[in-house]
């Protein structure tokens, strides 16, 4: 019987052309619509629909059956039996469909990526022309630099900073050539050398570099290093930026700062010296209205000399040439350093003082600009406290920070003048009333010079009732 | 070794200066030689082999560093005390002064008169008296 009934199951040939018409069918809608993917999808979802939808047909078409048969026992066997030929059928298409639609036309494909290769091929030759241009031409320093140090591919940058041709410029060794420059002789070079050895980047850092013909230059170096692409054989970019001009300038005006303060300092040297022997000297008798004149000029040479003094610290900060030297410093030897020298208008003041030193007091920090700040603090306290005023300071010494408070119980900041009270040559109005000598440059030295050293400065204050002034230290010193 | 008066050579391109100092020097007993620059200074301090030297730095032609160089390649030249006058406070010269040799130095305008003698009496006093 399953013989009879398989006998009974041929392809009607018809039914395959029709497969085969449909496909192209597909095949075209696909290519025309020039959205292969899209149409594909709904060109078989539509095919797939209608199968089914006519499955019945087919079967009966496929097998050559009339549908009414498929009611019977036999015919729900012969139904079962075109069911699963039509499913297959039905697969194929799909899958026909797929590959068609959604898997593209290899060779189709294979030239839109060859012409796009070509593209992307020349736009890199563009691209690396562009880049060899930018290279050779460039106003900045660039070469390559190989694992011995010696100079490779020089642009022209490069010739001209150096002073020499290609083959002149490619016997400099960069380890030789480069100093730190600074008198402080640093080990430079070697620490250069270690960083590019472990491929550590050097990005802008100041250099003193030896050229061809023996000058040094100062530079801001910056270095690349393609330690892990092996594929490269330079493996490093140095790039230089020549500031030569720049620290040359630098160096004109400290040198101009410093030799215009000595020149200012002499003189008033010996107005103080010659002072001082005159007051002090036991064998010298001195009219009192004399020594009463001697002592005013002595107090005016004075100013002159804290003038000076705070305009040239001042000019050095904002130069840039004032740089933090740290060292292990007691904060509470530099609070008794100061006090020590504000002894005698302390005492004429009848400034009553209390100092209240607790803890750790050893921070690194530089020493010189710490005691300017302190000085400065104390020097206004005591000023604008009234005779028989207090003076406080405190110390406190955490395990990132030190503070040093100094408080007074004078004539304080009014309060809309407060913010002004860090500002370069700005007195507040009470301030210049009850002294007259002041040049409105300490609380902005001392601001600038905390700032220096990593800390902060901060106060409050009441008109009539005093001001305290907070100094913040890190324990340790940036520069440290 | 020190002798019994004690003896300074003061080395200043600034006259009056070398002169309210030798003047003070003279007042407490110590007799103090003068010089008003490296070369005459450095003369000087071999020719009378002062106890100690006040030295200033800017000085031209020669300065202070230049004739601390000059003391250090003689053999009494290296044993002198050296205290070094400056108007300078710059790191630099700091420095300087301490690569020179001495970590001793003075900034003029910060220090009176008696406060200068006392830093050389304090100086003196270090160095073994002549037997």
């Amino acid at each position: 019987m399953q013989r009879a009934l398989l006998d009974r199951i041929s392809i009607h040939r018809p039914s395959a052309h029709g497969i085969l018409y449909g496909m192209e069918f597909v095949d075209n809608i696909t290519s025309t619509l020039k959205k292969p993917d899209v149409a594909g999808l709904i060109a078989f979802l539509a095919s797939a629909v209608l199968i089914w939808l006519l499955r019945n047909s087919i079967a009966s078409f496929v097998l050559g059956v009339d549908p009414s048969s498929f009611m019977s026992v036999e015919g729900q066997y012969i139904y079962a039996q075109a069911s699963i030929t039509v499913n297959g059928l039905l697969i194929a298409i799909i899958g026909f469909l797929i590959y068609v639609t959604i898997i593209r036309d290899v060779s189709v494909e294979r030239s839109r990526f060859s012409a796009l290769a070509q593209d992307i091929n020349q736009d890199v030759s563009l691209t690396r022309e562009q880049f060899q241009a930018l290279y050779e031409n460039s106003p900045v320093p660039y070469f390559l630099m190989d694992d011995t140090g010696m100079i490779r591919h020089p642009n022209k940058a490069t010739l001209r900073f150096f002073g020499g041709m290609v083959d002149a410029c490619e016997r400099v060794n960069m380890y030789d050539a480069l100093t730190t420059g600074d008198h402080l002789q640093r080990a430079g070079p070697a620490l250069f050398r270690e960083k590019i050895e472990r491929g550590i980047p050097i990005s802008q850092e100041e250099m003193h570099i030896r050229t061809l013909s023996g000058e040094y230059r100062w530079v801001l170096l910056s270095i690349h290093s393609f330690l892990h692409d092996t594929s490269i054989p330079l493996h490093h970019l140095v790039t230089l930026v020549d500031i030569t001009q720049e620290k040359e300038s630098e160096r004109a005006k400290s040198d101009f700062l410093l030799l215009a303060s000595h020149q200012l300092r002499t003189p008033m040297t010996t107005i103080k010296w010659y002072i001082d022997y005159l007051l002090h000297t036991q064998s010298i008798i001195l009219p009192t209205d004399v020594r009463n004149y001697l002592e005013e000029i002595d107090v005016g040479n004075q100013r002159m000399i804290d003038l000076v003094g705070t305009l040239l610290t001042v000019s050095q900060i904002e130069m840039g040439t004032l740089v933090p030297e740290s060292t292990p410093v007691s904060v509470n030897e530099v609070i008794e350093d100061v006090l020590r020298e504000l002894t005698p208008d302390i005492k004429s003041r009848g400034t009553q003082l209390v100092f209240d030193q607790r803890g750790d007091d050893i921070i690194k920090t530089d020493r010189n600009m710490l005691r300017i700040t302190i000085h400065n603090l104390l020097t206004n306290a005591i000023k604008y406290t009234k005779r028989g005023g207090t003076v406080g300071i405190a110390t406190d010494y955490g395990s990132m920070m030190a503070t040093v408070t100094v408080s007074d119980d004078g004539c304080g900041i009014p309060l809309q003048e407060q913010s002004k009270i860090f500002s370069r040559m700005f007195r507040a109005s009470n301030a210049r009333k009850v002294s007259s000598n002041g040049t409105g440059l300490g609380l902005h030295l001392t601001r600038s010079v905390i700032q220096k050293l990593g800390g902060s400065v901060s106060f409050v204050s009441e008109e009539g009732k005093g001001t305290t002034f907070t100094l913040s230290i890190p324990r340790i010193a940036p520069d440290a | 070794m020190m002798k019994q008066t004690p003896t300074i050579l003061i080395v200043d391109d600034e006259e009056s200066l070398v002169n309210v100092l030798a003047r003070k020097f003279m007042d407490e007993g110590i007799t103090a030689y003068k010089a008003n620059n490296g070369r005459e200074g450095l003369a000087l301090a071999f020719e009378k082999h002062p106890d100690l030297i006040l030295l200033d730095i800017m000085m031209p032609e020669m300065d202070g560093f230049d004739v601390m160089k000059a003391l250090h390649e003689d053999e009494w030249g290296k044993t002198v005390p050296v205290i070094l006058l400056t108007n300078s406070s710059s790191i630099e010269t700091v420095s300087q002064a301490v690569s020179a040799g001495t970590s001793e130095f003075l900034i003029k305008t910060d220090v009176h008169l008696d406060q200068v003698v006392s830093h050389v009496r304090d100086r003196l006093s270090r160095i073994p008296p002549t037997i």
